[in-house]
């Protein structure tokens, strides 16, 4: 089959070299992350990172504020903040007000109007926190994070596969192939490869990068953050939180749902779950009443 | 009437074409759960089905004329196209809805199952045509209500 999309091939290097938009966190953000998982981490030197970045700083207090957490008095600075919500959500926290910009744009490659990466990722970070609160295999806001972070590749392939699309379909049904099998049959690698690329860039810790690298291939890494992203996108997709054009063309390993000590009856229970908890975490992005 | 980004879910579309009620039940789940919180009570195909019809009575419906169509219940990709009843609550979706419907001794005009694509649909509440789109297809007709 010709193919549009092989007139001119990059390495994953070059291709995101190339990318002049690429998608970004804010030191401030990244510093945070390091203190807050470091031994000598503590509620002041973690505000202190954070106070660094006044924008920032500004986002992350209106999510505090948020209906979501439902403070019985409004937190006006970053010190308290800390105290009040603790180390780890301050830095997911600052993980959502870094990433909502970029994510929320519409990506075209991927049929995704603006909102639903967004949406999707959010779905899977939820979702993933609850698959980790019900098996006590992982930390619940770690799996927050890879859940969040799992797609981030998309942003990247999305700029070079603009409108082909329809190209990647046609390949993909033609030769009965996953749509990440598509992407890498195509550009030799996949949105998988590219995000976990990106994260290394950051430094993020080698286990999300894990997780975001292995989120369609969970048998191939040893990691129940990995299984609980790749069950928690299982159940993001079916239930069309976010789902573009790539839709369900994805296969999913049974084995996750062993190695988590899950049954498949589990799945039903834990999409109601997570639909309901998707709705309560939204809660997160409105003003404070009162 | 619109439904977006359905994937694995079911959208119930009801339609009396003799008193123009519409109505719109999405079924996220075939049974009935047991969850640590509220699901909601029309999640599951029996809850929905009942909670639809119930709303469409109540709209001035007659239960003998409403027709229906069936759309969604994506699954994920099977390498040797059969669904995988375990995991896929796509298919098992589709195929609670279609169990309801013949509960009910309901007609369905129209269905479109399946695939692993997500679909858009919009239901025409004063003709009854059912009109389902896919980043594949794009917008194709799917069959009309109104008799």
């Amino acid at each position: 089959m010709s193919m549009a999309l092989t007139a001119r091939i990059w390495t994953l290097e070059e291709m995101v070299e190339k990318t002049s938009d690429l998608p970004s966190i804010p030191a401030a953000t990244l510093a945070v992350m390091r203190e807050a998982e470091s031994p000598t981490g503590s509620a002041h030197s973690v505000a202190r990172c954070l106070m660094q970045d006044q924008a920032l700083t500004t986002r992350v207090l209106r999510l505090a504020n948020s209906a979501f957490y439902g403070l019985s008095r409004q937190v006006v600075e970053i010190p308290e903040a800390v105290v009040v919500l603790g180390m780890r959500t301050i830095r997911n926290l600052c993980l959502l007000a870094s990433t909502y910009p970029w994510m929320n744009k519409p990506l075209a490659g991927y049929d995704l109007p603006a909102g639903a990466l967004w949406a999707h990722s959010f779905g899977v970070g939820v979702g993933a926190q609850l698959v980790a609160q019900r098996t006590g295999q992982q930390r619940a806001d770690l799996a927050f994070t890879a859940g969040l972070l799992h797609n981030i590749g998309k942003v990247v392939i999305n700029l070079w596969i603009d409108r082909k699309l329809a190209h990647l379909h046609a390949l993909a049904l033609e030769e009965n192939l996953t749509f990440d099998e598509a992407e890498r049959r195509v550009l030799g690698y996949d949105h998988a490869e590219v995000g976990a690329h990106l994260a290394e860039q950051w430094n993020l810790p080698k286990i999300l990068v894990e997780a975001i690298r292995f989120h369609h291939a969970p048998n191939a890494a040893d990691n129940r953050l990995v299984d609980s992203v790749h069950v928690a996108d299982l159940l993001v997709t079916s239930l069309g939180i976010g789902t573009g054009g790539d839709g369900l063309r994805y296969e999913f390993a049974e084995e996750s749902l062993e190695r988590l000590g899950l049954t498949p009856a589990d799945l039903d229970v834990l999409a109601c779950e997570l639909a309901t908890a998707y709705d309560k975490h939204e809660k997160l992005f409105e003003e404070p009443a009162g | 009437m619109f439904c977006e980004s359905l994937a694995s879910c079911v959208a119930v579309c009801a339609y009396d074409p003799v008193r123009r009620v519409a109505g719109i039940a999405h079924v996220m789940v075939p049974a009935p759960v047991a969850t640590s919180g509220d699901c909601g009570p029309a999640a599951d195909a029996a809850g929905a089905f009942d909670a639809l019809l119930e709303a469409m009575r109540r709209a001035g419906a007659e239960g003998n004329s409403i027709r229906l169509a069936l759309v969604g219940g994506a699954q994920v990709l099977q390498r040797d196209g059969d669904p995988n009843p375990l995991i896929d609550l796509g298919w098992r979706n589709a195929e609670a809805c279609l169990a309801q419907s013949s509960a009910h001794s309901l007609p369905v005009v129209g269905q479109d199952f399946g695939g692993s694509v997500s679909r858009h649909l919009r239901l025409d509440a004063g003709t009854g045509e059912v009109v389902v789109q896919t980043s594949l297809r794009g917008e194709t007709a799917l069959c009309t209500l109104g008799g």
